[in-house]
This record gives structure tokens, sequence and C-alpha cells, in this order.
């Protein structure tokens, strides 16, 4: 029973100085900065931002093309 | 670059410059063997999965199915006067019973099916980010062969009656030591593959797949010596059990599943997804929550308090990543809804990711103990289960699928009817047997919390139309399966199309192709 | 190469949080449990098993009973398991220690076992309730365990242990269903199955 509580005690604070540690280092290594960078890492010139990736195979892109400009209209507006 | 986030250009899209397409062509292909593997052997299991889960299911309203039939020629071992007087049926041999196929049914979804698909995503997923190709293919198609190998002795073992009966371990400890191995060569050639990824900024979904590739192997370990090799007392092993029982869905199938939608979502779309500082909060929020959730399937049992408390403080917590996750998905997609009807990897993974915020929400309510008292123990449980597993986690692994399989192939799917057929057969089954299994489930809870109601006369007929629903749903998404599965297996023939429709992918062909 | 070994770090520790907590903390706490000895009765609780009832605990294990049926009895102020009779008391961490592996289970589409032993000891009903469950519970989706028995001629005499069947399961005229080694064993364990003895920890008033 005593055990129990000493190791629970134990976890708890190493616990707590690990997730202190991971967060200050993800905050120096600008882990919480340039989340954009972050988030558009993903995309290339290949295969930019902006562009779909994937359809049914039945879908004529000129006329998605369209409505996409439709919606990304009505998305933009403040 | 990042101005023209919701432009899309019309007519066909300007010819990429050779370098960064030709790169990720080449990744790709660095996939295919191993990847198409998994994917390959997944859609066995979940075909010999759907099978079991059927007979299960019948069997669970009708006691007799596939007892009746004689046994073929080839299995009577009585013949002549005797056996005139005496039929043998299926009833004879134990192999077709319920208990023994349930327990086929889980294993062969849960680690055939749904960790080989797992697996299969998670290699692509790191080869994409990590942005080299892969190393050691063929390591990790001998880790699937391997993998496939305990599966199929597994699953002979619990139909010979070798079962362990701890639900979520019942492979013998033979075949949960070939699973380990299997699973313990991708886990190393993981960390192998993520240190020597090129430089640059790590991805939220890498996190994701790299954390399940580690938290997996350590928590399928701990789970086997504690509860089978070396077992601790009785109680322990329970808790044991559901820290285990939850944690692979929890540490193991969600993170995967999250990590892809993460992936996929802007990817398709073609727009960054909408807060990286929330889908941060909702990586580490998740490790730390999920992990204790295990207690709450032991509300009421022998174990002190604290352990179930913390479990059910742990199940509530779990509203935090949920939540963040579900306003991150819904903000990335707001304004391409309209996309939904043109990608079939966006409407499998979008409503995935719905279904994740759903039933994770259900989960969190399942945890409070007045809830609890009632739906503890009944149907409404086992729907939950189908609705994180297959509602979240399956729909999401189809739509990674439909990525990256012409991707790997080298040609398009043959049929968009066809993968329409399987959305709506999988959409309108999965909610038909979660719909069925949870009111029926709330029915039963609640005659069972009333001890003046018969179980036999009142509980059981009352429950019976709806397990024959379950039955009904189940047919529904068996039909899919068969689609998806005849689907893949053109693509893999190299049956595809190959003009005509959108080529996305692989757009310089003879440069990169092997 | 930092970044790595700071992300396997958070990993480890979010993930060591709860293995101590639900792993290795409750094995502390209550993993050593030993047996209480009733100095009034003279005997060690809970009792230990016979060799034939072990046999049968494998025996419910390789056909999936777990599935059905729990082996737990929540307090009272939890469900209605103490009012629907099938315990004298909730059942606590001592009862399960002779358990390897441990069968609490999480559905009920069957009564809980837990202490199915003290409801009912005759072997006879076990037997055929395996064999032909609807002929003794009427309107039960339990399956047949007719492959854990054997239907063979008599010879001489009938066998005492005999199934007394009925109607449609009854064997024809000249033969007679015995259980298996395995029947016999699993309704061993079924009936060895009883914690409605007192513990100190959780008296039966």
């Amino acid at each position: 029973m005593t055990a129990a509580y000493i190791i629970l005690g134990i976890s708890l604070v190493a616990f707590g100085a690990m997730a202190v540690t991971a967060l200050v280092w993800a905050a120096r290594a600008g882990q919480f900065e340039n989340f954009k960078a972050g988030s558009e890492s993903i995309f290339d010139s290949g295969e930019p931002i902006g562009e779909p990736t994937d359809l049914f195979p039945d879908v004529d892109r000129a006329k998605l093309a369209a409505v996409a400009s439709r919606a990304a209209k009505g998305a933009a507006r403040p | 670059m990042t101005d023209n986030t919701h432009s899309i250009p019309a007519g066909a899209p300007p010819m990429p410059p050779a370098s960064d397409a030709a790169e990720r062509a080449a990744i790709d292909q660095s996939c295919r063997r191993p990847v198409l593997f998994f994917f390959g052997s997944a859609l066995f299991w979940l075909l010999a999965g759907t099978f079991f889960a059927i007979v299960t299911s019948i069997k669970l309203h009708d006691p007799e199915f596939m007892n009746r039939a004689p046994l073929p020629d080839a299995v009577r071992f009585q013949t002549g006067e005797f056996l005139r007087a005496n039929p043998i049926s299926m009833q004879d041999v134990g192999f077709l019973t319920f208990g023994r196929f349930r327990a086929a049914h889980l294993n062969s979804v849960a680690y055939g099916w749904a960790t080989s698909a797992a697996i299969g995503v998670g290699v692509w997923l790191m080869a994409r980010l990590c942005r080299v190709p892969l190393r050691r293919p063929s390591l990790v198609t001998a880790a699937g062969v391997l993998w496939n190998i305990g599966i199929a002795i597994g699953i002979a073992a619990i139909l010979a009656g070798q079962s362990t009966s701890v639900e979520w371990l019942e492979f013998p400890p033979y075949a949960a030591l070939i699973l380990g191995t299997a699973y313990a060569i991708i886990a190393i050639w993981a960390v192998d593959m993520f240190a020597s990824r090129k430089p640059g900024h790590v991805y939220v979904t890498l996190w994701y797949v790299l954390a399940a590739f580690f938290w997996f192997p350590w928590l399928y370990a701990s789970a086997n010596i504690l509860i089978l090799l070396k077992p601790v007392q009785g109680s322990v092993q329970a808790i044991v059990n559901w820290w285990f029982g939850h944690n692979v869905l929890g540490l193991w199938f969600t993170p995967i599943g999250i990590g892809a939608a993460y992936y996929m979502i802007p990817k398709v779309i073609g727009r960054p997804i909408h807060s990286y500082y929330l889908s941060a909060i909702g990586f580490w929020s998740l490790a730390l929550f999920y992990s204790w959730n295990g207690g709450h399937h032991l509300i009421g049992g022998p174990l002190p308090a604290w352990v179930i408390t913390a479990s059910i403080v742990a199940s509530v917590m779990m509203v935090i990543p949920v939540v963040v996750t579900a306003i991150n998905h819904h903000m990335t997609t707001r304004g391409h809804f309209h996309m939904l009807r043109y990608s079939p990897t966006l409407r499998f993974v979008v409503f995935g990711a719905m279904c994740y915020t759903l039933v994770s929400l259900q989960g969190s309510s399942m945890a409070i103990r007045s809830l609890n008292e009632i739906t503890h123990f009944t149907h409404y449980t086992i729907g939950h289960a189908h609705f994180g597993l297959y509602a979240f986690f399956t729909m999401i692994m189809f739509g990674c699928m439909y990525y990256i399989v012409p991707r790997l192939c080298g040609c398009e799917w043959r049929s968009a009817y066809l993968i329409r057929l399987h959305f709506w057969t999988a959409a309108y089954g999965i909610a038909a047997m979660v719909a069925a299994l949870t009111i029926g489930g709330l029915v039963q809870g609640l005659m069972l919390a009333d001890p003046a109601k018969d179980f036999l006369g009142e509980i059981l007929a009352i429950t019976k139309p709806y397990l024959v629903g379950r039955s009904l749903s189940g047919v529904l998404l068996s039909i899919g399966h068969v689609v998806f599965a005849y689907h893949f297996a053109l693509m893999v023939l190299q049956l595809g199309r190959r003009e005509g429709g959108p080529v996305y992918f692989n757009p310089v062909e003879g440069e990169a192709r092997p | 190469m930092n970044r790595m070994r700071n992300l396997f770090i958070g990993f480890f520790a979010t993930f060591i949080s709860s293995w101590l907590g639900l792993v290795v903390a409750p094995h502390l706490q209550f993993g050593g449990l030993k047996e209480h000895l009733d100095e009034d009765e003279n005997q060690y609780l809970p009792p230990a098993r016979t060799g034939l009832a072990e046999r049968g605990a494998r025996v419910y294990a390789a056909n999936g009973c777990v599935y059905c049926h729990t082996q737990q009895v929540r307090p009272a102020h939890q469900g209605s398991d103490l009012a629907r009779g099938w315990g004298a008391r909730r059942t606590v961490a001592r009862d399960y220690i002779h358990d390897r592996p441990h069968f609490l289970g999480t559905m009920r589409t069957g009564p809980d076992l837990a202490n199915i032993g003290h409801r009912q000891n005759n072997e006879g009903w076990h037997h055929k309730h395996l064999y032909a469950p609807q002929s003794v519970s009427k309107g039960s989706i339990m399956p047949p365990f007719r492959y854990l028995y054997k239907t063979q001629r008599i010879v001489g005499a009938p066998s005492a242990d005999a199934l007394q069947l009925e109607g449609p399961d009854a064997p024809q005229p000249g033969f007679e269903i015995v259980p298996t080694e395995d029947a016999k064993a699993l309704v061993a364990y079924l009936i060895s199955l009883n914690r409605n003895y007192p513990l100190p920890e959780a008296p039966v008033d």
C-alpha cells in the first residue's frame, strides 16, 4: 500500500519534470513559432496549396474548377 | 504560395517542375511492395473477419444457425447403421461455436485488418513525411509476412480451442510472440526511418505515427507478459487487460487514424491545416488522457476506487483533445465541403473524422458512473466499439487506401460507381449497426437495472429484434467489403484506368518509375 | 538528432505515467493478496480449486463463455446485481487470486456466473443445460455445446452419468449421451464458482 503511494508520488514528480522539460524544449526549439511554415510543410511546387490532389475517376475537372471558384468566393468573404 | 489558399486554377493544373514531383513519385514507388502487401493482407483478413462476424451475429439470435447442416462425408467419422440412427451434425464440432467465432472475428478485424491497414498507411506516411524513399523495404515486407503468419496461427488456435479468452489478447502466447516480433521489426524500422529523414519541419502527422509505432509494442508485450506468461493476481490482470484493450484503440488506432486525417484533409483539399497550434495541443492531451482511460471498463468491479476514479477523470478529460481535433478538422474543411462530392478520399476521411468526435464524446459520457450503470455489460458497449473501430478508424483507412493505392500502382481506380457503392454501403451499414446496438443496448440496460424484469423471458426476448437488425446491417457492410476488395484486386493486377480522368499523381511517369 | 530525442522523451513520459498508474501501482497495492484464514470454519478463503475444476476453467476459456457471462458482482449502489440474487455481497479483489487468467467479463448477454455454483449445484442440470440449453431454460439463446458430449451404444447397463434427456433431444433407443472429460471438468468448474463466503473486507450480512 505504502509502496503504491511512493511510486505514484515519484511517477507524478518524474512525469511533471519531464513534461516541463519537453515544454521548455519545444518552446526553445521553435515548435511554438512558425506554425504557418509547419502546416505548409506538406505542400511543394509539385502539389502547391490551392490545388486538390484527389478526385473520383469520373469527375470533370473543368466543372469542378468552376464549383471550386464559386465556393472560394463564398469562403473568402469576411 | 501562401496567399492563393482559396483559389483553384481552372482547367488542367500547370505542369509542375520535375524536381518535387519526381521526388515524391520516387518515394511512393519505394513503398509499393511493402505497403501493397500490408493492404492486400489487411483486406484478406477484413473479408475473413466479416465472415466470422456475420456467423457470430446470426448465432446470437438463432443459436442453431450452422448447427443443423450435416457434416460433409469427409468429416464423418462414424458410418453405417450407427450414423443412420444418430446423424452427426455441425454441432458436433467445436470450432463453429459462438464463443470461438466471436474471438476469431475480433482478432481478424483488430489485428488482421485494422492493424495491417494501419501499418501500411503508417509506413507510407513515414516515407512521405520524412521525404526520403523507404529504407529497407524488403525488411518491412518480411515483417508483414511474419505478421500474417502470426495471425493465421492465432486464428487457427482460437478455432481449435486454444483461446485464452482474455479480451483483445485471445491469441495463445506462441502466436502472440510471432506478432510481437513482427511488430518490433516495424518499430525499429520506424526509428531508423525517422533518424534518416530529410532535415526540416517534423509535421504533426509524423508525431502521431511515430508515437503509435513506439507505444504499441510496449503495450502488447506488457499485457501478454502480465496476463498470460507470468500472470499477476486476478483482479490486477483485469486492469492490465483494460489498460491494454483501451490503449490499442487509444494509443494505436486513434493516433494512426487522426494522424492520417491531419495529412489527408489538408493534402486533398490543398489547404494547410487550420491551426497547427491546436494540433500540437491535441496530440499531447490525447497521449496523456487516453492512456489512462482503461479503468472505465471495470466500474463497479473488484478494484480500488482510486484506479476507477482516475480512469473516469481521464475519460472525461478526453473531451479536450477531441474537441480540439474536431474544431481543427472542421475549420480546415470549411468552405471546401463541395470537395466531399468529388474526392473519395476526402469523403471517407471526413466521415471518419466526424465519427471520431461523436464516438469519443459518447465514450466520455459512458465513463460517468450513472450512465455506466445502465450501459455497462450491454450491447450499447458493443455498438460503441463498432462506432469507434469502424465508423471512425476503418473509414479513414478506406479513405487513405483510395489515395495511396493509385500512387503505388500507377493507375487510377477503375470505377467511380464502385467507390460510391462502397461508401454508401459502409456509411448506411455502420449507421444502422450502431443505431441497432445503441438502442437495443439502452433497452437491455434499463431492463437489467430493474430486478423485477425476468432475464430470459423479458430481457432476451426484447433485445432479439435489435440483434437481427445488427445482422442485416452486417450484410450491407459485407457487400461494401467485397466490392472494395474486388476493386483493389483490379488495381494490383494493373487493370486500373490509364487514360482519361484526372491523373494527379505520378506526373513524370517515365522519369521516376524504376 | 536533438529533436528526435526530445520527441521520444515526450512519448515515453506520457505513456509511462499510465503504465505506472494503471499497471505497476495496482500490482504493488494488491498484487500480493493472500488467502484469508477463516478461524471459525478453519478454512482458507477463497478456497483453492480442485484439479478437475481448474481444467474446467481451460474449457471455459477455450469456448468463449466469457463473451456472454461476467463473473463480478457490483455493489448495491451500482446496478441491480445484488437485487437479482447474483451474489450475497459485491466481489472484491481477493475473490480472484486463483484466477489465471481472469474471467471478469464485460458483457451480460447471459446472467452473471460469479456465484453460479451457489445458485445451481446440480451436475445433471448443468449437463442438460450445456447439451440443450432450451430444454432447461426456455427462451435461452445460449449455443448448444453438443460437441462436449458423445453418443454411444448402450452396452449392458446404461452409464450412471448418461444425460436424462426428453423429447427431440433424447437419443435413439439403445443409445445414450454421456459427458466427455471436458464437459465434466467444465461442470466441476461452474459448481466451484461460489464467492458468497464472508471476507474481512467484504462481510456477508
